[in-house]
Order: structure tokens, then C-alpha cells, then sequence
């Protein structure tokens, strides 16, 4: 199923007053998403971003103030939560207490008053899916499951009644690491299997990346950038998207461009052709990510002069990392192995420099996603 | 010393393997634990078990103001149980009980629910009015004059509506049922259930929603079942309270009329006025073991339900602590 919002607005009435007041910000800020049928598309953003607001109000537990939300052709602005066809994983599970495993999936087949038959074809359909293991889930009372457990009975209870939109709000976060990761991968199994639509919430990029198709990253009520994983991180529209994503902080330097040259603290390098006709001369700022630099060797004169505070090995990944300044900005570069001493001479590898304006945060020029991805 | 054993076994539990605490270490951790239990324990004793204690030897003598003291056995006790005043005060007391649960225990959970359903500032006064820690004595005190039966508010309402004089208080028949009633202003217990009910959490609702559950069955699944270790509780408390009924009766018709509200408690305190202690204490001993009778009774009655999951120790709480 298509899912289409348009210019979507939704502000919350503060605490106590009858009023809206018009000076705080709404929870969501003109939004506009096409999510196409199958597709999954993973909402991220700092936490307060309205990404949970978002999954609501599609889900119609929230109402829009302005803008409409359509599945498929329909305005669903008139239809009530439950008749969505909607399945919808909740942070905290939200299993029904006093129940089984069993009876939270039989639950939505006794509302609607299907047959107990009907209702343990399906429970023991999905069971088979859910894999090794799960039928025990059932026979116990969902208390005592642990919280991986109790996630796996929520997913269960979600696609038991074959919904054409899943809805996800940060259904692996309560988990640990080891058990985040096993789940998120059980879960696109899940999803690729039945190609439903999905929408999931996340506040962690890698997940985000992991689970999305597409990724929509929010940020005070707006979606800020949609799109790949690639597209997000080489054509970032802004610098709170280049900074969102990459484990390691990309690197900001101050720079002014004059006479086909970009000038940063006392190093100045000619700009390759096709920047020097697309930025304007003046200040700007560079983003260059830690893998993108290139080491002019020991050498004065070679680049910018970097002053080391640390040299990090991460064996797992078998990289080197320097940790220190440039002209005051902070950097950390992926250097060679072995690499020592207390002064690295570096260039930004200008096919993968990001250039934001220097007054506000929007890319002037971003490098693309590189051809031999 | 078995809690004090336990204790340390649960923080040795907790903090994982640890070696084993010196015993001068182990020496200070038992006496800081019994400065802290002190005043608990010494007050429980002087208040409670004292008090209890002395009640039961006493409740064998023949023990007056002044004179000798000699031990009697069951004389008071046969005295007690020979006295049809105490069946009539036991009478009484069940009947309130009975009645009181009946009619009134029910009605704060049922506000619990409904305020939940309101919008928040409508709630917040709701709650203002409903659950105002109102004096019990000065409330019996009005209810006193609501019940009059000559310029009542009750009468008048009765009489405008066409019906002949009612004597409320008056009436040894109706009396216990005028008493219970005001409780339905008193909501002490409300307050509790609708904490209960302030902390499920919004997506058990929602999930249900979604699911397309309407409100009463929301209700039944969801918060109900949440509020059930509470209900079961207040009726324990409830049970308990009402067996030892006294301030209410003794304020509005101090046990009239002819002893049709006299509780259990108050007949004690008849006695006691007439410095009887051998019979008031045994009496007292009667009623304290009606309502241990009864608390067993309950205890056994309302069990969890077998599908519950199994009680944890303390011990194991904390060791799972790590895994969730």
C-alpha cells in the first residue's frame, strides 16, 4: 500500500491551556512523504524530532491539524485507528497483561468476533514464521518472557492479522546490543518476506540504515532529507544531515575561497576545476569525513598541518585513527597503519569534500555517491 | 538471623563474586542493621505487641482497676460468649462489613475509570472533589444532621417527594444500611486506583485500539487486570476496617437504637468504660481472631489465578536484575 502525506501539521496543546500557543514550535512541520507500496522507510532524528508523533498520526491515533495522509487513494482522515489495516509494534511491546502469548494474538480475532478456529489457524501459521521456539512463547504469560521474547510475541500479534502497513516505533531500543542486532535481522527477514509497506521509527542511524529502503531523517518537525542511505551520506543537503550520519564526526573546517583557491588556516590548495566554477568566492565551510583525506607524508609543506592528540587502533576494523587539529578545527582521519609521531600533513581528497555555505548550514556542493559503489 | 543472612546474601548476589566479607566487616554490617531496625522494632513492640500480649494473658484473669489479680481461665470468655449482647455486636459488625463492601466498594473503582476518561484539567478538579482527605468526624457530624428526622435534608427530600416521614437512624431495620452510606463520598481508596491507572502505559491502549477494541473491553483486558493486586488489596483493608467499625456508629447513633448499630469494637469500649478489662479483652481476643479467621479465609479464597507467573523471590529478582 502507498502511503502519501501531504503538507502534514500537527501542533500539541500545551499542558493546562485551552489555547495553542502560536510561539511553540509544532510537532510536525509541513511534512510531505511518498512511501511507495512494499517499501520500507526508516524515520530517524535526534529524540523530540516528532518521529514517533509522525508513526502516530499515520497510525490515526493522532489527528493532523492541517494536510491530508492518503493509503493508496484514500483520505484517511475519517477512518478510525482500527480500520486501517494497520499492525503496530510499540517500544514498550504493550502486551496485554494477564494474558498468554497465545491469547495476545487471539485477541484481535475475539474483538472481531471471528472464529476460534480461524484464530488458531493463523497462530500456528505465524508461528511456523516466526520460527524455532516461538509456540513455547505462546504458553506463557507474557510476563515472564524476557524482553526479546516479549518483542517477538509483539511482531507475532502485529502480522497475525495480515495488516498492509507496519508501523514500527522503536521496537528493538529496550533491548541489548547482542539481542538488537539478532531481532533487527529476524525482523527484515520478516519484512522482505511479506513485502508490506513499513514505516520504522528509529533513534539510531545504523539501525535506520539497516532496516530502510529509504531513510527520512526529522529533525524539530521537519523531514530534513529523505532518501538512500547513499544519497544521505555523499548528497547531504545541509550539515545536520552530514554530521547525522557516519560513526566518525566529519571533520568542519572555515575556509575562504578566492582566485580558484580555498584557503584554510595557513594552508591554501588550488580547487580541482569543477569546484573552482561552482563555488562563489568568499567564506565557506568544509566537511570532509575521517576516510577522506590524504597524507602529504611527514614532509612540511605538504597540506595542512595537523597537530596529533591521539593515535586510536581499532583492530576489529583494522584502522588507524589520529585524533587532533587543524588550525583549531577538530579531526579525526583514518591514517595508514603504523602510522606515529605527533604532526600529520594532510589534503582533503576533493572528490568526496562536502562544501557548506559559511552563514547558514546548506550545502553549497556535495561530491555524489562514488561511482564504484 | 535468617533475614540477616538473606540480606547479605542478596547484596553478595548483587555485587557478584565478592570475596568473603571479614567478620569485622560482617560485625559492623549486623550492627548498622540493627541501628536502623531499632525504632521500628522497639516501637512495634511497646505499640503492638505489648499491648497484645498483656490483652491475652489478661483476658484469663479477672483483672479490675484495683485488687488482686487471679488467673480465671475461660470465665471471661464463657461470659463473653454467653452475653447476647456479643452476638449482637458480632451481628452488627458482619452486616456493616457486608453491607458497606457491597454497596460502596465498588463505586471508587468505577470513578477511577470514568476519571480516566475525562480530559486532564477536568480530572485534575474531579480529583479535588472526590478525593479531598476529608475529617471522618466532622463528615459524620453533617451526615448527622442530613439524617434528622425532623428537619433532615433527607427527610425533606423524602417528604417533598410524597412519601410518609422515613425514620433513618431511628429504625433498628435501616439504620446499618444509613451508615454505609456516606461512604460513598469517602474515596480514600480511589486516589490508589487511579495511581494504578495513571501508570499503565498509553500503548496498552493504544495496541488495543488498533486492534479495535472499544472502551469496555479496554477496560476488562487492560485495565483491570492491571488494577487487580490493588482491588484485591483494598478489599483486604476494606474487610478488616469494617469488621472493626466504631467511629461512625459511635458518632451518628452512639449504637442505638436499642443496640442495632452497636459494633463489636464499640461494645469493647462499653465495657472497658465499665472497667471490665478481663471481658473487654477477651472480647477483643474474639474479634481478633473472627477477623485472622476471616483474612485466612480470604487469603485462601482469591488465590492468584493459576495462569499468574509464579512469585519471585527476593533473592532472584535481584540476580535477573541484569537481564531484561
Amino acid at each position: 500500500m502507498r502511503i502519501r502525506l501531504a503538507d502534514v501539521t500537527k501542533r500539541y496543546l500545551r499542558e493546562g491551556s485551552l489555547r495553542v500557543a502560536s510561539d511553540e514550535p509544532p510537532a510536525l512541520d509541513h511534512i510531505s512523504l511518498d512511501i511507495a507500496d512494499g517499501e520500507t522507510v526508516s524515520v530517524v532524528g535526534p529524540s523530540g524530532c516528532g518521529k514517533s508523533t509522525l508513526l502516530r498520526l499515520v497510525a490515526g491515533l493522532e489527528t493532523a491539524d492541517c494536510g491530508t495522509v492518503h493509503y493508496d487513494e484514500h483520505d484517511v482522515a475519517d477512518v478510525a485507528p482500527q480500520d486501517r489495516g494497520i499492525g503496530m509494534v510499540f517500544q514498550d511491546y504493550a502486551l496485554y497483561p494477564t494474558m498468554k502469548g497465545a491469547g495476545n494474538l487471539k485477541y484481535y480475532f475475539d474483538v472481531h468476533r471471528r472464529t476460534e478456529d480461524e484464530a488458531r489457524a493463523r497462530a500456528k501459521e505465524i508461528a511456523d514464521i516466526m520460527g524455532v521456539g516461538f509456540e513455547l512463547l505462546l504458553g506463557q504469560q507474557t510476563t515472564t518472557l524476557s524482553g526479546g521474547e516479549q518483542q517477538r510475541v509483539a511482531i507475532a500479534r502485529c502480522i497475525v492479522r495480515d495488516p498492509t502497513l507496519f508501523l514500527m516505533d522503536e521496537p528493538i531500543v529496550n533491548l541489548d546490543a547482542k539481542l538488537r542486532e539478532s531481532t533487527r535481522m529476524e525482523m527484515a527477514k520478516l519484512l522482505k518476506r511479506y513485502g508490506i509497506t513499513t514505516m520504522f521509527v528509529t533513534h539510531d542511524q545504523q539501525e535506520a540504515v539497516f532496516m530502510g529502503d529509504r531513510i527520512a531523517l526529522m529533525r524539530a518537525g521537519r523531514v530534513v532529507q529523505i532518501g538512500t542511505f547513499d544519497e544521505l551520506y555523499y548528497s547531504p543537503v545541509n550539515l545536520f544531515v552530514a554530521t547525522f550520519f557516519g560513526s566518525r564526526p566529519l571533520a568542519v573546517l572555515p575556509a575562504t575561497v578566492a582566485d580558484r583557491t580555498v584557503r584554510f588556516g595557513e594552508a591554501a590548495w588550488p580547487l580541482p576545476a569543477v569546484l573552482a566554477d561552482r563555488l562563489e568566492p568568499g567564506p565557506v565551510r568544509i566537511g570532509v569525513r575521517p576516510e577522506a583525506w590524504r597524507f602529504a607524508g611527514a614532509e612540511s609543506g605538504g597540506g595542512a598541518r595537523m597537530a596529533v592528540d591521539r593515535i586510536e587502533s581499532v583492530p576489529a576494523e583494522r584502522l588507524t585513527l589520529a585524533h587532533g587539529t587543524v588550525s583549531g578545527a577538530r579531526v579525526t582521519v583514518v591514517a595508514p597503519a603504523g602510522t606515529a609521531g605527533d604532526v600529520l600533513w594532510l589534503t582533503p581528497d576533493w572528490e568526496a569534500a562536502t562544501f557548506f555555505a559559511a552563514d547558514g548550514e546548506h550545502a553549497l556542493h556535495t561530491p555524489g555517491a562514488p561511482e564504484f559503489f | 538471623m535468617t533475614t540477616d543472612t538473606a540480606v547479605a546474601d542478596a547484596t553478595a548476589a548483587e555485587d557478584g563474586a565478592q570475596p568473603p566479607a571479614t567478620p569485622s566487616r560482617s560485625r559492623r554490617r549486623r550492627r548498622q542493621l540493627w541501628i536502623f531496625l531499632a525504632p521500628a522494632v522497639l516501637l512495634n513492640l511497646v505499640w503492638g505487641w505489648y499491648p497484645l500480649a498483656t490483652s491475652f494473658v489478661l483476658s484469663f484473669t479477672d483483672a479490675r482497676l484495683r485488687g488482686d489479680v487471679t488467673f480465671t481461665g475461660f470465665e471471661s470468655y464463657e461470659r463473653m460468649i454467653n452475653d447476647p449482647l456479643v452476638a449482637q455486636a458480632f451481628r452488627v459488625s458482619i452486616i456493616f462489613a457486608v453491607l458497606s463492601i457491597v454497596l460502596t466498594f465498588v463505586v471508587p473503582i468505577l470513578v477511577a475509570i470514568l476519571l480516566m476518561e475525562m480530559p486532564r484539567r477536568t480530572m485534575r478538579w474531579m480529583m479535588l472533589l472526590w478525593f479531598l482527605p476529608l475529617s471522618s468526624v466532622g463528615t459524620a457530624i453533617l451526615w448527622r444532621y442530613v439524617y434528622n428526622t425532623d428537619y433532615g435534608l433527607l427527610q425533606s427530600i423524602a417528604t417533598g417527594l410524597g412519601f410518609d416521614r422515613q425514620p433513618f437512624l431511628n429504625s433498628s431495620d435501616q439504620v446499618l444500611f444509613w451508615l454505609v452510606i456516606p461512604g460513598l463520598v469517602l474515596y480514600g481508596p480511589g486516589l490508589i486506583y487511579l495511581a494504578t491507572l495513571q501508570s499503565v502505559p498509553t500503548s496498552y491502549y493504544e495496541a488495543a485500539e488498533i486492534e479495535g477494541a472499544g472502551f469496555w473491553r479496554k477496560i476488562w483486558t487492560i485495565s483491570l487486570p492491571r488494577m487487580r493486586p490493588v482491588i484485591l488489596m483494598m478489599l483486604m483493608f476494606a474487610v478488616i476496617g469494617n469488621l472493626q467499625q466504631f467511629e461512625w456508629p459511635m458518632l451518628m447513633t452512639d449504637g442505638g437504637p436499642g443496640g442495632a448499630s452497636r459494633t463489636a469494637v464499640m461494645y469493647v469500649y462499653d465495657i472497658l468504660n465499665q472497667l471490665r478489662y478481663a471481658d473487654a479483652t477477651a472480647l477483643s481476643i474474639l474479634l481478633f481472631a473472627l477477623i485472622m479467621l476471616v483474612v485466612a479465609v480470604m487469603r485462601f479464597a482469591i488465590r492468584e489465578d493459576p495462569d499468574a507467573p509464579p512469585r519471585r523471590s527476593l533473592r532472584e529478582l535481584v540476580t535477573r536484575k541484569g537481564d531484561h
